[in-house]
């Protein structure tokens, strides 16, 4: 396998199943009740949907690139469209309004996430919500391999993931939403594992640099 | 892209990177023509012919002009296609184009691919280590993304000075070497250079000009 083949293989879905069983109880715990009708775009096998369910979603529609994913989410969720999110928008395949779409971990493998993030403004009602979230480019860990390693360094999977298209700081995100048509509501992080003890220490200080994402919503006026 | 919206970095004809281009060369795959500058100014010195790729209509029908044939496409899709007849080339030209792809590192194992053996790859891209970029991210708290230049916002990719020589490496390329490009003039030129032979080189240019033999 060449080098080239080896980063082609990382666009396929089964290099980290983890990423896509994960039901993200905590993020989904942030959403304002009640979620009325829910979008959930990358939706992957559908474990999010099954906290947006046990939250009290009253109808769950997904979108998800890869076919085998969505064929498990189709047990979870009342509809499931298959494509990369630009298309399906596209095709007017998605009827809102919805009350509340979410798009974890989706708009830094997007080409173009402003087009995406109008198109999905447009299917909300007045009032509605959108929750994403994404990896934070001021990571320390970013910074330490620019500044000292050489390197932006691209990995498997996780923050680095080597499909990872885009990179949004706390302010470009709260900004791409803002030039979208939303309205920012709130932000918050995601610091894991001995980092939560250092946020905790430098009295959220550090979080620009320790929070591994960023989680922002926001509403439609 | 509407005429308005033209570019002033793509409409220049590079005397960096005709530099690199032996004088001997016949046949030369640019990728990534814009309005062909580059390409006609190769013509004109040393008659090659140029096939130039590009994806805006509007650049392509200009360089259409210029160039022996110019093919209005993304390079992902025309790399990905059947070979040019005009295959093999003498030199490869990548200006400011891998950046824009979602996945350079199988476009210029491809685009190599069209290269006669020995003859030269010809590639720039925007140092993701520039100093003024590294201090966008720490003090303005904002990804380095410009409505143009060498950080415009559509760029995809994000490359140091070893990354780069590693996506050529990588793509099948030798006797890869690199010239960073300062952008500036005189005494500032200088001090950049003398600054270079310290640590901070990393840091000093906002592009590198690399190149490499298949």
């Amino acid at each position: 396998m060449t080098a080239a083949d080896h980063r082609l293989a990382r666009y396929a879905p089964t290099e980290e199943p983890g990423y896509y069983a994960n039901t993200r109880a905590d993020v989904v715990a942030k959403l304002p009740r009640p979620l009325g009708r829910v979008l959930d775009v990358g939706c992957g096998a559908g474990a999010v949907g099954t906290s947006l369910r046990a939250a009290g979603a009253t109808e769950l529609v997904g979108v998800e690139l890869f076919a085998e994913m969505a064929r498990h989410a189709e047990g979870i969720f009342d509809e499931v469209h298959v494509g990369r999110v630009e298309d399906v928008l596209d095709r007017g395949a998605l009827h809102g309004p919805f009350d509340t779409v979410v798009a974890y971990d989706v708009l830094e493998h997007l080409v173009d996430p402003e087009v995406v993030l109008r198109g999905l403004h447009a299917l909300v009602a007045p009032g509605g919500r959108i929750h994403v979230s994404v990896p934070n480019a001021r990571h320390w860990t970013l910074l330490r391999d620019l500044a000292v390693r050489g390197t932006f360094a691209y990995t498997e999977w996780g923050h680095r993931d080597a499909t990872h298209l885009r990179w949004f700081t706390r302010r470009d995100l709260e900004a791409l939403l803002g030039d979208t048509g939303w309205t920012v509501q709130a932000t918050s992080s995601w610091v894991p594992g001995r980092n939560a003890r250092l946020d905790r220490l430098s009295g959220g200080r550090g979080r620009e640099f320790l929070a591994l994402q960023w989680h922002v919503l926001a509403t439609r006026a | 892209m509407s005429a308005a919206e033209r570019v002033a970095g793509y409409e220049t004809d590079r005397p960096d990177v005709q530099a690199h281009v032996p004088a001997d060369a016949r046949s030369v795959l640019e990728l990534g023509c814009a309005a062909g500058a580059l390409g006609a100014a190769l013509k004109a010195r040393q008659g090659a012919t140029v096939v130039g790729v590009e994806l805006d209509a509007l650049y392509a029908a200009e360089a259409a002009l210029r160039l022996d044939r110019v093919v209005v496409a993304d390079a992902e899709s025309f790399l990905g296609g059947a070979a040019p007849p005009e295959a093999p080339f003498d030199v490869l030209i990548c200006a400011d184009v891998l950046e824009h792809l979602a996945d350079p590192w199988t476009a210029l194992h491809r685009a190599v691919s069209l290269l006669r053996p020995g003859g030269t790859a010809i590639v720039s891209l925007p140092n993701v280590l520039f100093w003024g970029a590294l201090l966008r991210l720490v003090r303005e708290q904002r990804w380095p993304r410009e409505a143009e230049g060498i950080f415009d916002r559509t760029h995809l990719r994000w490359f140091s000075r070893d990354d780069a020589v590693d996506l050529l490496r990588g793509a099948g390329l030798r006797d890869v070497r690199v010239e960073p490009r300062y952008w500036v003039e005189g005494a500032a030129l200088r001090r950049r250079q003398a600054l270079a032979r310290t640590p901070l080189a990393p840091y000093l240019a906002p592009q590198h000009l690399l190149t490499g033999v298949r």
